[in-house]
């Protein structure tokens, strides 16, 4: 799962950095309105955290632009005011959910999880297929009840795949969701991961369309 | 009852002590009126007196014994209040007492006819003396003057006791009046008074008179005035809050991510931002203190003498580390004689100071900055120069506003810097240039002129 990160405050910044990291997020930061706008208009994100107060263009601005034009990306707004306006402005400019600094960075990051929940469209804290469950909040992955150990990448693939259950996703798609800005991409990392992941979890989880990409689940 | 200093009070007592003094006149010259009259009167009747007894002699022989009939004849008991207590004597025409009532006064025989005031007994009389025709005889009629005063009292006290008995009506409807007329102010202090702190709204002139309206219009100045400065306040109070948030939104996520990370170096770069995060609040902090402390200040408390370049090069000293970091040079080239100015140093010291910091923070690395003193005869001009970005036209006007940040700012400042330098160079007399040099770069000038 890949996330966009836009905040102007350079500790915060790296804060949220590091906490997203940790939970396994490919993470692209920016630090100004004019290079958010750029980025969410050349790649596409599992969710976006937009601080509200930024140089050069506003986050509203930001959120009203990719509403516009149809781009349905989760949006979590961060905001310094508490002034029940700010927030409203903000939900009705199209923000799906919004914290108040300071906040606590468990909490950002549940709310992550429930935005990407909602974005797949369930409710459901687990994503299952079969007898393979994932906990995004635990980040445990149980095959028959069992643990089963994945890395970070195999994880976020097998997350990506299952909270898109039922479509077929790209190649592109899926390294997009799995490498951030400046990680190195090697030519054939997809299937070694989608290989890694048979092997532990059954040949039969993924399939293969060919020419088309990866699907969980049918196909309709 | 109010203090004395109450309108109502003062006109009470004003427009009843004018009636009561109005009142006392009128009866004092009613008084003096009724005296003179009744003096006329009763000297009419002292002359009508003499000549009854004048006629009541043409039948009395002057005989000796025929004295006890006359005074009978006159002085009857049967006396009506208003008939004064005549006295008389008879004189013959020898310059003999013939005859005269019990009390009368003995004077000797006037040798003027008239009247004649005189004493008797420890007090006065008014006299009459008057010959008879053929002047056989003088007849003298005289009358205490006390009864002429009780006469004139009488009728001063009837005219003017009424009124005294209106008086307090008349206080009553003084009262009345002076409480109607007052009652708008009173309706005006009720609505004011009956006000929450937070209602500066302008007091409704509508219902009040005419007089009262300068200063229900300077109420109302005043109250706009501090609506605009308690709302600055506000306005000045929920930003600096707001501004705290972030430093403290960052200590926690790092504080946080210090303790989810289980690697080492993660950690203590989690650390290391925490304390750059607790800087810039401190920073924050200190800025809004001083802000606070120039604030109320109306002027310089201890204004010295003192050489400007010695202060700038303090500061460029102590700034000089921050500028290497950033690998930038930081040049001030002072010029060669004292720069003497009237202010408070210290004060100066801090508005250099963030004017050079401002400078260093948003000049790139490996940048200039560049300070200056330029003196005329007229004026001493301090300049700051950076080869930073610049600011946008639109922003340059408010860039000494608290809380502004400029729209190609990054965050980083406190948002009080220049507004705080802004302040020390009023506080000083000097004034604040802000401008983009053409070959690009932020100018900032202190300049006394």
């Amino acid at each position: 799962m890949r996330v966009f990160l836009v905040e102007d405050d350079p500790q915060l910044g790296d804060g949220l950095y590091a906490g997203l990291k940790i939970a396994g997020y490919a993470v692209d930061w920016v630090l100004d309105g004019e290079h958010a706008r750029q980025a969410l208009q050349d790649q596409s994100y599992g969710v976006c955290i937009l601080d509200l107060g930024l140089p050069r263009l506003d986050g509203l601005s930001i959120l009203k632009e990719l509403r516009a034009r149809e781009d349905h990306t989760p949006v979590l707004i961060l905001t310094a005011r508490d002034a029940s306006s700010d927030r409203v402005s903000g939900l009705d400019a199209g923000a799906d959910d919004y914290l108040v600094k300071p906040f606590d960075l468990p909490e950002l990051l549940a709310r992550v999880r429930a935005l990407v929940r909602r974005a797949g469209g369930s409710a459901a804290p687990v994503l299952a297929q079969g007898s393979i469950v994932l906990d995004p909040t635990s980040r445990r992955v149980t095959r028959d009840g069992a643990p089963v150990a994945l890395s970070a990448r195999e994880y976020a693939l097998l997350h990506d795949l299952l909270a898109n259950r039922g479509s077929i996703r790209t190649k592109t798609e899926l390294e997009g969701g799995l490498y951030a800005w400046g990680d190195e991409v090697g030519s054939n990392t997809v299937e070694v991961y989608v290989h890694h992941l048979r092997k532990k979890l059954g040949a039969n989880l993924i399939r293969t369309i060919r020419g088309q990409g990866y699907v969980i689940g049918d196909d309709e | 009852m109010k203090s004395s200093k109450s309108l109502r009070n003062r006109l009470l007592f004003s427009l009843m002590g004018a009636v009561f003094l109005l009142w006392l006149v009128f009866g004092v010259v009613t008084y003096q009126v009724a005296r003179i009259e009744a003096g006329e009167m009763l000297d009419g009747q002292l002359a009508q007196t003499a000549h009854l007894i004048i006629a009541q002699m043409q039948q009395v022989q002057m005989e000796p014994g025929s004295q006890q009939q006359l005074v009978r004849l006159i002085n009857r008991n049967d006396v009506h209040p208003y008939e004064q207590s005549l006295e008389f004597q008879v004189w013959d025409a020898y310059g003999k007492l013939w005859a005269h009532s019990d009390n009368a006064p003995i004077v000797p025989i006037a040798h003027h006819e008239g009247y004649a005031d005189i004493r008797h007994a420890g007090q006065p009389w008014r006299m009459l003396a008057m010959w008879s025709p053929e002047h056989r005889f003088q007849v003298q009629v005289a009358e205490p003057v006390k009864d002429r005063e009780v006469l004139a009292f009488g009728v001063a006290t009837h005219s003017v006791l009424p009124m005294f008995l209106a008086l307090p009506f008349m206080a009553g409807l003084i009262y009345l009046a002076v409480k109607q007329s007052m009652r708008p102010l009173d309706d005006v202090a009720l609505s004011v008074a009956a006000r929450s702190k937070n209602n500066l709204d302008p007091i409704a002139t509508g219902v009040v008179p005419r007089e009262a309206r300068p200063l229900i219009d300077a109420l109302n100045g005043l109250l706009e005035r501090l609506a605009s400065a308690l709302e600055f306040e506000r306005r000045f109070t929920s930003d600096a809050a707001h501004e705290l948030r972030t430093p403290l939104a960052a200590i926690k996520v790092q504080a946080q991510v210090c303790q989810m990370s289980t690697d080492e170096a993660m950690r203590s770069h989690a650390l290391t931002q925490v304390t750059c995060s607790v800087d810039r609040a401190s920073r924050l902090v200190e800025q809004l203190l001083r802000l606070a402390r120039l604030d109320p200040l109306s002027g310089i408390l201890d204004a010295a003498l003192f050489d400007l370049r010695p202060l700038v090069q303090d500061v460029i000293n102590e700034l000089h580390p921050a500028a290497q970091e950033k690998n930038q040079s930081l040049e001030f080239a002072p010029p060669p004689s004292p720069v003497q100015l009237h202010g408070d140093p210290e004060m100066l010291r801090v508005a250099v100071r963030n004017l050079l910091e401002n400078a260093i923070r948003y000049t790139p690395a490996g940048g200039h900055v560049s300070a200056g003193i330029q003196r005329s005869d007229l004026s001493v001009r301090f300049w700051v120069r950076d080869t930073g970005q610049g600011a946008l036209a639109e922003d340059l006007p408010h860039l000494t506003e608290r809380f502004y940040r400029g729209r190609n700012v990054a965050a980083g400042g406190s948002g009080l810097g220049l507004p705080i330098v802004k302040r020390v160079a009023e506080l000083n007399d000097a004034r604040l240039h802000l401008s983009n040099m053409p070959g690009g770069g932020l100018e900032a000038v202190l300049e006394w002129a």
